[in-house]
């Protein structure tokens, strides 16, 4: 079976079939999902703001000239729907209170030596649940969808020096971690 | 060379040039803890890139599309409730210019001299008596309960309308 391209099925959606719009929606709804998860922190909140998403950028298609990739203009519109979100609950100004500088309460709650091996990746996904929205976007951006700090700064709306910032320092959270944990060789 | 955070993520990520790149090594090579240090950035990274994708509901895309259909078809509905009432002006608007214009061309006939402004100031007076008339003292309240009904009924469809859409 023939894959369309991003641009076929935006221009067949244009031309009046609406239904291939399923086959985007398919094709970016994990991926959203799983930016959007992190994000806000809750699974509800998340599809929620997916939907809404994916309905703005339905409404806003005519509007899409292709100059960008899909991808990047459809996570601007979640990532800005998601801060919207943060910012309508007055969750954004706790999370930035807890600045990412401070990081203990990032490694605060886990007991890996009771754990083992097998959680390690659970204290992974954990410590992502536990970063500012800020990080986690970019550390799920970067490392779940594997976009270049430069797309991630189109999203974002950040200059790529602060995207590699928070993606370096999302890394030593985890790297300290992985130290005082030793689990240096388990995880290699 | 310092080897810093920085450095280190830089390595990882291939972002050193050669001569950084040739520093870098040789540090590596003699430090203990640079090595350490970047074994545990090595397995940080690979833990991040091990995250697993979620998905959202199974009928996401279903419901998703469901949506869509009826935000479509309800604002086609928006918009041919508005066409409906913005023709129904257009029309009585020309029916209003058809009946001045019919009034302009009869009073104008071929015995008659035609002074269009005066015509059309004739037609206005009678307009504005037909008015002044239905409202006079005895034809008030009847003008006024018809008024008022049409308001009541109409305002009750639009409460509906907007209710319908809300919902939607």
């Amino acid at each position: 079976m023939i894959k369309l391209t991003d641009s076929e099925i935006i221009e067949s959606i244009k031309r009046g079939n609406q239904s291939d719009y399923s086959i985007l929606v398919d094709r970016y709804k994990n991926k959203a999902y799983s930016l959007l998860k992190r994000m806000l922190k809750n699974n509800m909140e998340a599809e929620e703001v997916l939907q809404d998403s994916f309905l703005k950028a339905f409404q806003a298609l005519s509007n899409f000239k292709g100059e960008a990739k899909f991808s990047t203009w459809f996570y601007r519109i979640v990532y800005n729907t998601a801060l919207t979100r943060l910012s309508t609950k007055k969750r954004k100004i706790e999370m930035e209170m807890s600045s990412i500088d401070d990081y203990e309460f990032l490694k605060s709650g886990f007991d890996i030596h009771s754990n083992e091996k097998e959680d390690t990746a659970k204290m992974v996904n954990e410590l992502i649940n536990r970063l500012p929205e800020k990080n986690a976007a970019v550390v799920s951006m970067f490392y779940l969808d594997e976009m270049s700090c430069e797309e991630i700064s189109n999203v974002m709306n950040l200059n790529v020096t602060n995207i590699k910032v928070l993606l370096y320092r999302s890394r030593n959270i985890l790297r300290d971690m992985i130290v005082q944990n030793n689990l240096v060789e388990e995880l290699r | 060379m310092k080897v810093t955070d920085e450095i280190l993520n830089r390595f990882i990520d291939g972002e050193l040039n050669s001569e950084e790149l040739k520093e870098f090594k040789d540090e590596l090579n003699n430090s203990r803890d640079v090595q350490t240090q970047l074994r545990a950035l090595q397995a940080a990274s690979v833990s991040f890139k091990n995250i697993k994708e979620d998905s959202p509901a199974v009928d996401f895309t279903s419901k998703l599309m469901l949506s869509l259909h009826k935000k479509f078809k309800s604002r086609r509905r928006d918009s041919i409730f508005i066409a409906s009432v913005a023709s129904i002006f257009v029309v009585i608007s020309l029916l209003i210019i058809v009946y001045i214009l019919a009034q302009i061309i009869s009073a104008a006939g071929p015995n008659s001299s035609f002074q269009p402004g005066l015509q059309v100031a004739d037609i206005f007076e009678k307009i504005a008596q037909t008015f002044v008339s239905k409202f006079s003292s005895s034809s008030v309240s009847i003008v006024g309960t018809i008024i008022s009904f049409g308001v009541i009924v109409s305002g009750y469809f639009y409460f509906d309308f907007l209710k319908s859409t809300r919902s939607n």
